[in-house]
């Protein structure tokens, strides 16, 4: 093919649709973007109030871990019918020791310290499984506090453990979702490391859905009518509506609880490592810099120690590096801010269902302690007498 | 990948408002180039573009010559290209690696400065298309003058990442209607192929899902559930593959341009020679024009056919991945192919039935025809299905799950 004959082929390729296709196309492209603003307003609408019933927690058939992802404007619908400016708030987040795995619905952590709090307080419980201080439940506090709610979070630790800076994978989703909302507060020494090129899909994800709301819109439909996508963790009913999916987190029975013994006295071992001064440091700094100072100075974060029947198995060295990691996990944790307690001291075999979760005795157990702890944060900032 | 991803939503999205506003097509055609080069930079991954702006500037060049000699010196230059980026690691760790361990742990920390840890973007189509046309230009065919038509011929970036794999005569001829006149005929029909490609696409992820959570227990489910996931593997190729494909046809046809299809019902063929008239044509017919025929194709014989066939399928295994599995793969159809169209019994299961049943009465010889046709697809199929075991799986494993489909 010759050069002149493409130009020549150009020049008679003048704009000439024909007016009826015109006509046509502009209908077709009219009644396109009506149809997406039609869905975007659905999904505003949908996200609007709050679509979540007798919420008692994100359960793994109600979490991203099973690709059902609230969003930022869903999960606070939710917050605000669950919670009440007049009075204080508790927000538990963290991982799934908090999350309450091996303790039914009615029994968990949330439930007890509800409870003990009273009428005075009320509290959600947002910590995800393989979650952390940072993440989903963090963020949201960060957004009550925008809204002039009083709010106390409260999470776990690990001992030695540090911090993400905007929470585990499957949950950074909604982190990129608040920010492009602007429901987030302003917190430089964070925003100041989200240059890794490995943000920009999420950064563009959170950008569309804040126009389009389609993220809002599937939820919707997934929680009140169907569901598309495959999940491992709900293989026969992936596609059922996620409200008549319950909560099926057990009381392990007697044969259940520790049934990797072996195992996780190996890795006990292995994390009992003192950590060097830089990295103490950095334990710190990770949480300076992933939760602003606001959320520190209403956190309690609590230094949850692996099952004492099992730390008893271990060799006598491991035990006091454990004991003195624990204390300097605590000491280190209140220099930057956040209230934090030895939660689990004086827990017996029976109140652990495995190496790290609390039995249904732990969480009841583990709630007083927690509850001094919210009523002396509530004390410190003013909310109550 | 690259096509659900959002960065790539919006690219589309902006791509098309542009180019259904522009309407001079010189215009048109420069804006679809300039899409096309950052769609390949911005997803072109470690290896840069680099590599395919060199082989696409000498192409052009020595295609303009028509110098038979060059434009095959170039071709070797092209293949070499591709088995350096692809097939590096597969050399070294899969064949010379077996007899002589130090040496390619020696090649590959030799190479380990200057080869990518991934292949440039597409470059097993760039490859093929590059030599698809200076084999073109060998036999006689003009080249492309213009190198915009050229440049657009070589980056075209619907499909760039899984094609259809073009033919230039029909490219440009296409290029230059979609650039004159994109009909909303051609929308409309480019939308609803995206949309079912899309929909394949996600089916076929959650095939996929569900073939993950079953494998591990391959060994110890009933009969029936191993059966079934060997049937979820072909359904989600097919519909992984043709997805994809879909979706290049339907933007294209958003442009107005037209490529050529990849899949026609595959599973419906009664033959393994059918099978692969359906299935990804593109390359089939690739593999058929550049390899079997100039191999010497059927023309010198029953042994040396097999030969040629056997040849081609392994290099058509070994285009979809650098791995023994594939190459195996290739050479099981290869050797299916083979059977098919050699002894008398496979050809019995190819398009008509056998004479021995035309003595019969026309009802009985319907039945009879209806019942043999049957027979023929559920046998191609079978094949057709244990072959994607070796597709999907190393080889050890995929035969080991071939003999559990056939043992309690």
């Amino acid at each position: 093919m010759t050069r002149k004959a493409d130009r020549s082929q150009d020049r008679q390729a003048a704009p000439h649709e024909s007016g009826r296709n015109s006509a046509r196309f502009a209908s077709f492209v009219v009644g396109a973007v009506l149809a997406f603003a039609i869905c975007a307003a659905v999904g505003w609408k949908a996200s609007s109030s709050n679509i979540f019933r007798d919420f008692g927690r994100f359960h793994t058939r109600l979490s991203p871990e099973s690709f059902f992802q609230p969003t930022a404007r869903e999960v606070m619908a939710l917050a605000r019918e669950l919670l009440d400016k007049n009075k204080v708030n508790v927000v538990i987040g963290g991982s799934s020791v908090f999350y309450g795995v091996g303790q039914p619905e009615g029994q968990t952590i949330a439930d007890n310290l509800r409870r003990d709090l009273g009428e005075n307080y009320r509290v959600i419980n947002l910590a995800m499984r393989g979650g952390d201080v940072s993440g989903i439940a963090e963020q949201t506090v960060e957004m009550l506090l925008r809204e002039q709610y009083r709010v106390v979070y409260v999470s776990d630790i690990a001992v030695g453990g540090t911090v993400t800076l905007l929470g585990s994978t499957p949950y950074q989703y909604y982190f990129w979702d608040a920010r492009a909302r602007n429901m987030l507060i302003d917190w430089p020494a964070r925003d100041q490391r989200l240059t890794l090129p490995w943000y920009a899909e999420q950064r563009m994800s959170a950008m569309l859905n804040k126009y389009l709301y389609f993220m809002d819109l599937w939820n919707t439909i997934g929680y009140d009518y169907v569901f598309t996508v495959y999940s491992t963790l709900i293989p026969g009913h992936f596609w059922q509506a996620r409200k008549d999916l319950p909560d099926n987190e057990i009381d392990p029975p007697e044969q259940f609880r520790y049934r990797n013994g072996e195992l996780e006295l190996q890795l006990i071992k292995r994390i009992s490592e003192m950590p060097t001064e830089p990295e103490w440091t950095l334990v710190g700094t990770a949480l300076e810099t992933a939760l602003p100072d606001v959320v520190r100075k209403s956190a309690v974060l609590a230094v949850c120690e692996n099952s004492p029947w099992l730390l008893e198995q271990a060799a006598p060295e491991t035990q006091a590096i454990r004991k003195a990691m624990r204390e300097r996990m605590v000491k280190r944790v209140m220099e930057v801010g956040p209230s934090s307690l030895l939660a689990c001291e004086g827990f017996e075999k029976d109140d652990y269902i495995d190496r790290v979760h609390l039995s249904v005795s732990g969480a009841a157990k583990i709630a007083p302690r927690l509850a001094d702890r919210v009523r002396a944060t509530s004390r410190n900032n003013g909310w109550v007498q | 990948m690259i096509f659900f991803s959002h960065q790539f939503a919006v690219f589309t999205g902006l791509f098309f408002i542009a180019y259904w506003a522009v309407p001079i097509p010189l215009a048109r055609r420069l804006l679809l180039l300039l899409a096309s080069v950052t769609f390949q930079v911005h997803f072109s991954g470690p290896a840069g573009v680099l590599p395919i702006i060199v082989l696409a500037v000498g192409t052009y060049f020595v295609a303009l010559s028509r110098n038979r000699l060059l434009c095959a010196l170039w071709i070797t230059v092209c293949a070499l290209a591709l088995i350096f980026y692809k097939y590096t690691h597969f050399l070294f760790q899969g064949i010379i690696g077996v007899a002589f361990p130090d040496l390619a742990k020696s090649g590959e920390e030799a190479l380990a400065g200057i080869l990518p840890t991934l292949p440039p973007l597409g470059v097993s189509f760039f490859v093929f298309e590059f030599v698809h046309y200076l084999m073109e230009i060998r036999r006689g065919h003009r080249p492309i003058r213009s190198p915009l038509t050229f440049a657009l011929f070589t980056s075209f970036w619907p499909s760039l990442v899984a094609g259809p794999i073009k033919r230039y005569r029909q490219f440009s001829v296409s290029l230059s209607h979609g650039a004159r006149n994109v009909s909303s005929d051609d929308v409309i029909a480019g939308m609803v192929r995206l949309a079912i490609g899309i929909c394949k696409k996600f089916l076929g992820d959650v095939l996929t899902s569900w073939i993950q959570s079953q494998q591990a227990s391959f060994d110890v489910l009933p009969l029936s559930v191993r059966w079934g996931i060997v049937v979820a593997i072909a359904f989600r190729i097919l519909l992984d593959f043709s997805g994809y494909s879909d979706m290049a046809i339907g933007f294209a046809r958003m442009m107005g341009i037209r490529l050529p299809e990849n899949f026609n019902w595959p599973y419906i063929a009664h033959s393994i020679t059918d099978f692969w008239r359906r299935w990804h044509i593109s390359l089939s017919t690739w593999i058929r024009d550049y390899i079997y025929i100039p191999l010497g194709g059927s023309r010198h014989g029953l042994m040396r056919k097999s030969l040629n066939g056997f040849i081609a399928m392994a290099l058509c295994g070994l285009w979809h991945g650098a791995a023994w599995n594939f190459a195996l793969w290739g050479v099981y159809h290869g050797v299916g192919l083979a059977i098919a169209g050699a002894l008398p019994l496979p050809r019995l299961l190819s398009e008509k039935p056998p004479l021995v049943f035309s003595s019969f009465r026309p009802a009985a010889l319907a039945a009879t025809w209806l019942a043999w046709r049957g027979f023929s697809w559920a046998a191609t199929m079978l094949f057709v299905m244990i072959g994607w075991l070796l597709f999907f799986y190393p080889v050890d494993q995929a035969f080991h799950m071939t003999l559990r489909l056939f043992s309690h």
